[in-house]
């Protein structure tokens, strides 16, 4: 499952490494964070997965439909979801229960729930994603310091964090920060649409990027179960 | 001209590393980096999130507290936090000479401000040090960018991906003098520089090489005439423009010789006055 994208991210060897993922609308990068998690649960590892952007439910059905035991998984605790919508609810709370009108998510809060206090074998940390954070009123400053000290936690246990950002190329906050993010992890994958518009033998194309080398550019076809990556041109449709 | 800044004694001086977006200017700048320690300078590195072992040459750099950051116990580090490893990780004014590395200013401008950055320059410099910067120019917005321009002696913008980089620099000198230069700089594989020449300019299509006018289909090709025949190209020399006064002389009318006639009707406000008359320039 998904073997194209395991030759492509290296993923057996991501321990202690930052995986930043850009999608660029109208493409969803859902698949590279569900493989991640996949891939992660297989290795016998626990994943915490923040689940903002789509409800938890979403990452359930992905997961399931590739092969993973989502229910067993979060019976033995080796998955948490944390439900980002009930986070923002219980932040954005006064103490009389009552939805506050100002201030935005403090960013803290998010990273006590995705490091947890008392989960300290976390091999896989999972933020979806940084754009809903960042419409929820969150400055580009805290989420960079988020994924900072998300970065040193990770790092002390060797764990893997993978962060996900939409980047609308009309918001030039939105693309100052998925650049920053970027800019500072091991590999930087960004995933986005043709420019010729719709194909039906491929969906997108993906950018790999690692610090100070070329990107590597590649096509995909995302499937019900799979996801295939070829060179560019080389698609069913063509050969 | 790259070569230049590597030889000049650095002391008292600012780099300042603009990434067009390839992420290649950290190979030039450990490059440089390493090019000093070669002159057996210290370095200090600020760490912008990474570990100081992930950090190049750290072996021949001296540690100070900003590098012990990831062995504290604290979970939670906060802006001002890092901005207090930054005034930490500044040298003491006196020799030797420092080099304090700045890799990835991109974070610290959006949580300390270019105006601390622009002080940490300003303090190294003036204590002697030199200050290295490496910023990625998509991720922090253009006004604090330029705030980091003026502030730095030398501001290199780099291209290119791999060790193949077309560096773009602004180098100011003590003298006062300031030059401008575009190369192309050749990394090998241990970011020894190896190649600098002047990176070429993009040559202009010659006159010879544009295309010529279309020549005359070969009759036959297409079931439609494409071209004019002698009498209609006479006719349609003859003909006259309607737009055109007689007294012009139809349309064969040379350059520089078009005019424009307007005639006001009646509900026309025509003044010939000169509407700028009253500014007082």
């Amino acid at each position: 499952m998904f073997t194209d994208l395991v030759d492509l991210l290296h993923t057996d060897t991501v321990q202690g490494h930052f995986l930043a993922v850009t999608e660029q609308p109208p493409a969803d990068a859902s698949f590279v964070l569900c493989h991640l998690i996949n891939r992660a649960l297989r290795a016998g590892g626990a994943v915490r997965v923040l689940a903002l952007d789509k409800p938890p439910a979403h990452y359930r059905h992905l997961c399931a439909k590739c092969g993973a035991d989502v229910r067993q998984a979060e019976a033995a605790g080796a998955l948490t979801f944390v439900d980002g919508a009930q986070l923002t609810a219980r932040a954005l709370r006064s103490d009389s229960g009552a939805l506050t009108a100002g201030g935005p998510l403090p960013v803290r809060a998010v990273f006590d729930q995705l490091t947890g206090s008392a989960d300290r074998s976390a091999s896989l940390l999972v933020l979806d994603d940084l754009s809903a954070l960042a419409a929820l009123g969150c400055r580009p400053a805290d989420l960079l310091l988020l994924v900072h000290n998300l970065q040193r936690w990770c790092r002390r246990r060797d764990a893997a964090l993978a962060t996900l950002t939409s980047r609308d190329a009309d918001d030039r906050t939105l693309c100052q920060l998925a650049a920053a993010v970027a800019g500072s992890a091991d590999l930087a994958v960004t995933v986005r649409g043709l420019s010729s518009g719709h194909c039906a033998e491929v969906t997108g194309e993906l950018e790999l990027r690692r610090p100070g080398e070329a990107a590597l550019l590649r096509q995909f076809k995302a499937e019900d179960r799979n996801v295939r990556v070829f060179a560019a041109g080389t698609s069913r449709a063509v050969l | 001209m790259f070569e230049k800044i590597l030889s000049v004694k650095p002391e008292g001086t600012s780099i300042l590393i603009i990434d067009a977006g390839d992420g290649s200017y950290r190979h030039l700048l450990s490059s440089y980096v390493q090019h000093r320690q070669q002159q057996q300078v210290s370095v200090s590195w600020v760490p912008c999130g990474q570990s100081a072992d992930e950090l190049p040459g750290t072996s021949g750099s001296s540690a100070g507290p900003i590098e012990q950051s990831d062995s504290s116990d604290q979970d939670w580090e906060t802006a001002e936090d890092i901005g207090r490893q930054l005034e930490a990780a500044l040298p003491l004014p006196g020799p030797p000479a420092r080099l304090l590395v700045v890799r990835d200013a991109s974070r610290l401008l959006h949580w300390l401000g270019p105006t601390a950055l622009c002080r940490l320059i300003r303090r190294s410099c003036d204590r002697g040090h030199q200050v290295v910067l490496g910023v990625l120019e998509e991720a922090v917005p253009e006004e604090h960018l330029s705030q980091l321009r003026h502030y730095s002696t030398h501001v290199l913008s780099v291209e290119g991906a791999g060790r193949e980089l077309t560096v773009s620099g602004t180098y100011r000198f003590k003298a006062g003098k300031v030059e401008t230069a575009t190369e192309r700089v050749s990394l090998s594989a241990d970011l020894v520089v190896t190649r600098v020449e002047p990176a070429r300019p993009v040559p202009a299509v010659p006159a010879a090489a544009r295309a010529a006018p279309a020549a005359p289909l070969a009759p036959g090709l297409t079931t439609f005439s494409l071209q004019l025949s002698e009498t209609e190209k006479q006719s349609r020399d003859r003909l006259v423009l309607p737009y055109l006064r007689p007294e012009q002389g139809g349309g064969d009318s040379g350059p520089g010789t078009g005019q424009i006639f307007y005639q006001p009707d009646a509900a026309d406000d025509w003044d010939e006055e000169d509407p700028d008359d009253d500014l007082d320039i």
